[in-house]
């Protein structure tokens, strides 16, 4: 196993393992200067491939990539001194094929609690309700429902209305209208850390999951026709919520990606 | 086509606290997003009144089940009704039958607790209320604080003074400050709410006790009003009020649709905490630095200097920057400036004021003397400060 590490200038650690691509620890600070990995256990990365290539980072950037059975994969990694981790993705295929990368798993306490009041808010004005795919027509609007989060909500006490009194977690699929471009589409803050995640997505979707313990946020997986490039960019950003003017209720930037 | 009939919905609330107003405006948000018409009815100064409320011609109600006496005017309304208020410890407390949206008041305490540990206290008490049926809250509060405090085996230090009335406030502060004496410092206290907190921080004011050197202090409700009538900024604990104004028309909605969720119950954790100066301890100070700190944290927009520092303490000026340089590394005028640059910073940040009046008002002689300060400590001139901390364009 190989691990490679990304450091910036305020301290951060990010580790990456060039066997499967994916983020193993991210060292951030809390509100307090502290600092603590924030993720949880790696997940289990059914469609995620493995034999990555990979040389060792230059300049703060990790360069990963994969080529086998007719898909070829370009991954570059990049963590900057504002707590940003870039992923600028590019693939290509001969064939038919799909893919999907291995979702950072995140805990903003740092410390194995439990990730059951950390607030979430996610700019989707739709979603896709059955976890796993069944038969529908079209995403649902999330409207009036507990997938709401085009304002601020923790994620248990979501997971505690009517409709979903019997799910241990998320496992679904979001949608909004996108426009190509990398902006800020979800925060996470972590009221007991002070941590706040902001997730930014060149996509129009992202899969939400979460269990007790973590949740994470990615690019849903991706279907290559033959030919076909396909290119995404995702930015993870950790930081700690402002001291001075902490307020949950102020908007989301969605348009400027600050 | 015909339009559907709009629900009449009454909202029983006390609309004179940003609590009250916080989960108005999360059940507001609830329809604007869903589209759902209902005519909402509310007092014309947003205050609860219940003579007659069991007579009324309506189809779902949501009111504050903190105050007993919309318990008991509820109890058996035949109307679809929504509780919500605070979270009890024990399960028979909730009102029976009724679906239940309240604040966590265990986990609000212990965000707050948590915090006063991470700032370095070690020890700690709760300044509570009376035990009164209109703050059952308060009591709910105070046994979270208690069971922490048995948790870690150390002892729950609870004072619930007297209430207030304008003629006793002076012996109110007076008993405030008699705690307080009492209290072996450094402590950290928890207020159950932001009110109770903006009379502590007073009763400190006027007994000389330091804040947060000696007494750190934390509310609940991140009330801006508590925050604008304090001269030491207030930490404080946010509720998820909001998200409780949206739980609660989300589940009258289902109820108005046919379902029966009598035995829901959903608790809301806070959903921040809001880190002032208040709290902003740092263990292990020298006394005479933190009697000095506490007068500049006070005095420093209003132009005071080194002198002044001294006389306060009671000090020479020469021991006094002895005690900084060693404790702090800076001299008093630097910690002066310091608060002065940090006041100015906040100003500018908060929208488009004038250069020259952020400037008075927080103690530079001249503009251009803050004019080189902001040079000299941030390489950018106030006004390009400004600009680049308020919001786009």
């Amino acid at each position: 196993m190989t691990i490679f590490t990304l450091h910036n200038a305020r301290g951060m650690r990010v580790a990456i393992d060039a066997h499967d691509a994916s983020v193993r620890a991210w060292w951030a600070p809390d509100r307090y200067g502290r600092l603590a990995d924030v993720l949880g256990a790696a997940y289990p990365a059914a469609r995620a491939p493995t034999g990555w290539q990979c040389a060792p980072p230059d300049d703060g950037k990790l360069l990963l990539r994969l080529a086998h059975d007719g898909l070829s994969v370009r991954l570059a990694y990049r963590l900057d001194d504002d707590g940003s981790l870039h992923l600028d993705c590019a693939a290509t295929a001969d064939t038919i094929s799909r893919f999907a990368l291995a979702a950072p798993r995140f805990n903003l306490q740092g410390r194995g609690g439990a990730v059951a009041d950390h607030v979430l808010r996610l700019a989707a004005d739709h979603y896709w309700p059955w976890p796993g795919g069944c038969a529908s027509d079209a995403p649902l609007d999330v409207a009036g429902s507990a997938f709401d989060f085009r304002q601020p909500a923790p994620l248990a006490s979501r997971l505690a209305w009517p409709a979903l009194a019997n799910l241990p977690g998320f496992g679904h699929d979001f949608y909004w209208t996108g426009s190509g471009q990398l902006r800020e589409v979800a925060r996470v803050a972590d009221p007991a850390s002070g941590r706040v995640l902001r997730f930014s997505s060149s996509q129009d979707s992202c899969h939400l999951s979460s269990d007790g313990r973590c949740f994470s946020l990615l690019a849903r997986g991706v279907q290559l026709q033959p030919g076909q490039v396909m290119r995404f960019t995702l930015a993870y950003r950790l930081g700690v919520q402002d001291l001075d003017a902490f307020d949950i209720s102020e908007p989301v930037s969605m348009m400027s990606n600050k | 086509m015909k339009m559907p009939t709009a629900h009449r919905i009454a909202l029983l609330f006390n609309g004179n606290k940003i609590y009250d107003r916080d989960i108005i405006a999360g059940i507001a948000a609830y329809l604007n997003t869903t589209r759902v018409s209902w005519d909402l009815f509310l007092e014309e100064d947003f205050r609860c009144r219940l003579p007659g409320i069991e007579r009324w011609q309506g189809d779902g109600i949501i009111a504050d089940f903190d105050d007993p006496a919309v318990c008991a005017a509820l109890a058996h309304s035949r109307l679809p009704v929504v509780a919500v208020g605070g979270s009890y410890a024990r399960a028979e407390d909730y009102p029976a039958g009724i679906p239940y949206v309240a604040t966590d008041n265990f986990k609000i305490v212990k965000l707050a607790y948590e915090h006063l540990v991470e700032a370095g206290l070690t020890r700690f008490a709760c300044f509570s209320l009376p035990e009164a049926d209109v703050n059952r809250w308060a009591q709910e509060r105070e046994t979270a604080f208690c069971a922490l405090m048995q948790r870690d085996h150390m002892r729950a230090d609870v004072y619930r003074g007297v209430a207030t009335s304008a003629p006793a406030w002076d012996e109110a502060v007076e008993q405030q400050i008699a705690w307080l004496n009492s209290l072996e410092k450094p402590v950290g206290i928890i207020a159950v709410s932001d009110a109770r907190a903006r009379q502590l921080l007073q009763a400190c004011m006027h007994a000389g006790i330091a804040v947060p050197e000696q007494v750190a202090l934390i509310g609940i409700d991140n009330d801006p009003l508590a925050r604008m009538l304090t001269r030491i900024p207030l930490s404080s604990v946010i509720q998820g009020t909001e998200e409780m104004g949206r739980t609660a028309a989300h589940l009258l909605h289902q109820m108005l649709n046919g379902a029966r969720l009598s035995g829901t119950r959903i608790l809301v954790p806070p959903a921040g905490l809001n880190v002032l100066a208040s709290t902003c301890h740092q263990p292990f100070q020298h006394p005479q630095v933190m009697q000095a700190r506490h007068f500049i944290r006070q005095y420093a927009c209003q132009g005071i200097k080194t002198e002044q520092v001294a006389d306060y303490v009671g000090v020479s000026r020469s021991s006094l920057e002895a005690h900084f340089r060693q404790e702090l590394g800076r001299s008093v005028h630097d910690e002066i400036l310091h608060f002065k640059l940090d006041a100015a910073k906040t100003l500018l940040a908060r929208g488009p004021g004038q250069v020259a009046e952020v400037a008075v008002r927080c103690g530079f002689t001249t503009v251009q003397y803050m004019h080189a300060v902001f040079k000299r400590e941030l390489g950018c001139t106030p006004r390009e400060f400004q600009q680049r901390s308020g919001p786009p364009p």
